[in-house]
C-alpha cells in the first residue's frame, strides 16, 4: 500500500471532478436500468414471430393433440430453446423454451383444458418446471424427481382468435456425454415435451 | 566555440525506451517470420494430403489468406455490412453482434481512407497493436522494477505463446491486448486520463477487456489508502480509468440495443448461436473436463497459464493478481466453450507472472518457451489447413 494523495481536503477542482466522474456512473447505471426494463431477448423474439406466422392460418377443432416428434406437422411450432426433434418428442436445449399453437376455437370466455406431457430423461432429483399459458401461469412452480413422463393438466380461460403461446421454464441443461459414460450425446438438455393436448373439459 | 546540440526524441536517449522498442521488434518478427515458415510448410508439404484444401506450394494470396481463418467472417462481415440480426443457415442464431466494434470498424475506416482492402488494414492495425502491446509489456515490467532478462521474457512469451498468431490476424484479440496493457502501465505511471482512454478501448474491443476495470480498482485503493478511497472527492484522479473502463462496454450494449432491440443480444447469440453456456466456474470445468479431449485439452491449457497468477500473489502484486483471478473465474464459467486457451492468451497479466517466476530460473525458461513455440506451431498448423481444434 502506498497512499500518494497529496491533498487532505478537497478542493474546488478535485470535487468538480469528482461530479463528473459520478454522473458518468450514473448514467451507467441509468441505462443499465433502461437496458434491463426495455430489452427482450431477440432469439426468443424472432422465434415466436416465426412460429406466430407458420400457425397464423391454422385451424383446429377440439378436442386436439399436438405432438412434436420427427413426422409431427407441428414442428413448426417450436419457437425457441429446443433440439432437432426425435421419434419420440423433442429435448429443450436451455431451462427456457416456447411453443406457440394455433388459436382456440370457439368462446373466449370458455375456458378450455390443457393436458402437457414434460419428462427429464435423466434420474434428477427435484427438478423444476414452470409453465406460462398466454401470460398466465399454469399452476405454481412444481418440482418432480425422475424420469417421468408427467402430465401436467388444468383449465384455462385463453384469448380466442389468437396464437397461444406456451413458455416452459425448466431445469438447468446438461451435456449427457459429460454426466454418464453410457452416453456420446454432447448436446445440451434440459427436459423434454412428449405432446400438448387441448379439450373441452377436463 | 558554442556547439550545437539537438535534442534527441525520448525514444532514441532513453535506454529503456530503446530497449524496450528493440525487445518488441526484435520478438514481434522473430515470432510473425516462424509463424509465417509454420504456415507456409503447412501448406506446401502437409496441405498434399488433403486435396481440398491446397495441395501445392503456395502463392503469396495463399500466405496472406493465412489472416483470414474461421472467426475472421464474422469481424469482416461488421466492417463491411455493420452489425445485423441475420445468421448463417449452418449455425442458426449465430449473429455478428456476438463480436465487440472497435477493430472492425477502424480496419473498415482504415481501408478506406488508405484505399487498402479491409483486409490488409485490419491486419496491419492488428499487427501495430500488437507491437506496441510487447513494447508495453516491456515497459510495465520494467516499471514494476524487474531485471532486464525478466522484461525481456516477458515479452518473448508473448510473443511466442501457444495461438499468439491471433494477435496478427483479422481478428480483434491483439486491440484487446493492448487496451489492457495500456491502461495498467498508465495507471502505474498515474496518467490518468489515457489510463481511462486505454481501458475504454479495450472494452470496446473485446468482451474481456472490460475486466481491466478490476485492476484499476485495486490499484486505485493501492494509491489511495481506505481513507481517501472511501472520500474520493478528495483525490478523484485514480478514479478517472476506473470510470472510463466501461465505457466501451456501454457502446456495444447501446449498438447492439438499436440492432436488434436487445441489448444483451451478445449474451443470448452465444448461447444460442455457439451453444457456450454459463455456471459456477467449478461444474463448468467439471462438465468441460468430461465433454471431450478437445475441451479437455483447452481446459488443461488454460489452467497451465492461470499457474501464472501464483508468483504475482507472491510477489503481493494484487492489482495484477486480482484482476488475472476475476479473468480467469470468468473464463472457466463458460461450458463448452473451445475459446479458453484463446482467452486466457489474451491476459497480459499472465507473462508478468511467468516472466517473474522464470527470472533465475535458465533451465525452466527456455523449457517454457519451447514448449510455448512448440505448441504454438501446431496449432498454427492447424489453423492453416482449416482444422477445427484452431478456433
Amino acid at each position: 500500500m502506498n497512499p500518494t494523495a497529496k491533498h487532505t481536503a478537497p478542493t474546488p477542482r478535485s470535487i468538480a471532478l469528482c461530479l463528473l466522474l459520478l454522473a458518468i456512473g450514473v448514467t451507467y447505471l441509468l441505462a443499465f436500468g433502461y437496458f434491463l426494463r426495455h430489452s427482450v431477448n431477440f432469439v426468443q423474439k424472432d422465434g415466436i414471430d416465426a412460429a406466430s406466422k407458420a400457425v397464423a392460418g391454422e385451424q383446429s377443432e377440439l378436442p386436439v393433440h399436438y405432438t412434436f416428434d420427427a413426422t409431427s406437422p407441428w414442428i413448426k411450432s417450436l419457437a425457441y430453446g429446443w433440439n432437432r426433434s426425435e421419434s419420440w418428442g423433442v429435448w429443450a436445449e436451455s431451462s427456457s423454451a416456447a411453443v406457440v399453437l394455433p388459436p382456440v376455437p370457439g368462446d373466449a370466455t370458455q375456458p378450455v383444458c390443457f393436458d402437457i406431457r414434460i419428462g427429464s430423461g435423466f434420474k434428477r432429483h427435484h427438478w423444476p418446471m414452470q409453465i406460462t399459458i398466454a401470460g398466465q401461469s399454469f399452476g405454481s412452480l412444481q418440482r418432480y424427481a425422475g424420469e417421468g413422463p408427467f402430465e401436467l393438466r388444468g383449465t384455462l380461460q385463453v384469448p380466442n382468435g389468437q396464437p397461444i403461446l406456451i413458455r416452459f421454464n425448466g431445469p438447468f441443461p446438461v451435456i449427457p456425454r459429460a454426466i454418464t459414460r453410457r452416453s456420446m450425446d454432447g448436446r445440451l438438455l434440459s427436459f423434454s415435451l412428449f405432446g400438448i393436448a387441448i379439450t373441452r373439459h377436463c | 566555440m558554442a556547439t550545437m546540440v539537438m535534442a534527441k526524441p525520448r525514444w532514441l536517449s532513453d535506454n529503456g525506451v530503446r530497449s524496450a522498442w528493440t525487445t518488441a521488434l526484435v520478438a514481434f518478427l522473430a515470432s510473425r517470420l516462424a509463424l509465417l515458415l509454420v504456415g507456409w510448410v503447412s501448406l506446401t508439404f502437409i496441405a498434399t494430403r488433403d486435396k481440398a484444401v491446397h495441395g501445392a506450394v503456395p502463392t503469396l494470396q495463399q500466405l496472406k489468406d493465412l489472416a483470414f481463418r474461421w472467426d475472421t467472417t464474422w469481424y469482416m462481415s461488421i466492417a463491411r455490412h455493420g452489425y445485423s440480426v441475420a445468421s448463417p443457415a449452418v449455425q442458426p442464431h449465430a449473429v455478428n453482434l456476438s463480436f465487440w466494434p472497435a477493430f472492425p470498424y477502424l480496419a473498415r475506416y482504415l481501408g478506406e481512407a488508405s484505399g487498402m482492402s479491409i483486409l490488409t488494414s485490419g491486419v496491419m492495425l492488428a499487427n501495430l497493436a500488437f507491437v506496441f502491446s510487447l513494447y508495453l509489456l516491456h515497459r510495465y515490467c520494467t516499471r514494476l522494477e524487474f531485471p532486464p532478462t525478466a522484461a525481456a521474457l516477458s515479452v518473448l512469451l508473448l510473443a511466442f505463446v501457444p495461438e499468439s498468431f491471433l494477435f496478427s490476424v483479422f481478428y480483434g484479440d491483439a486491440f484487446g491486448l493492448l487496451g489492457m496493457l495500456g491502461a495498467m502501465y498508465c495507471a502505474r505511471q498515474q496518467r490518468w486520463w489515457i489510463a481511462g482512454l486505454f481501458a475504454a478501448f479495450a472494452s470496446s474491443s473485446r468482451p474481456m477487456g472490460v475486466m481491466v476495470l478490476v485492476f484499476l480498482l485495486i490499484h486505485a485503493w493501492q494509491q489511495l489508502g481506505w481513507r481517501n478511497f472511501m472520500r474520493p472527492w478528495v483525490d478523484p484522479h485514480p478514479f478517472i480509468p476506473v470510470v472510463l473502463a466501461p465505457a466501451g462496454y456501454f457502446l456495444m450494449l447501446w449498438v447492439t440495443y438499436r440492432v436488434s432491440g436487445d441489448a444483451f443480444a451478445q449474451a443470448h447469440t452465444r448461447m444460442a448461436g455457439w451453444h457456450v453456456y454459463f455456471a459456477p466456474a467449478w461444474e463448468a470445468l467439471r462438465t468441460d473436463f468430461r465433454l471431450g479431449p478437445d475441451l479437455k485439452f483447452w481446459m488443461l491449457s488454460a489452467l497451465a497459464l492461470a499457474a501464472s497468477l501464483i508468483p504475482l500473489f507472491r510477489k503481493k502484486l494484487y492489482p495484477d493478481a486480482v484482476f488475472g483471478l476475476c479473468y480467469f473465474v470468468l473464463i472457466f464459467s463458460q461450458i463448452n466453450s473451445a475459446g479458453l486457451l484463446h482467452y486466457a492468451a489474451a491476459l497480459p497479466v499472465v507473462y508478468v507472472g511467468f516472466a517473474w517466476w522464470l527470472r533465475d530460473r535458465e533451465l525452466a525458461r527456455f523449457a517454457v518457451l519451447g514448449v510455448f513455440a512448440s505448441l504454438g506451431a501446431v496449432l498454427f498448423c492447424a489453423w492453416s489447413l482449416y482444422v477445427y481444434i484452431a478456433v
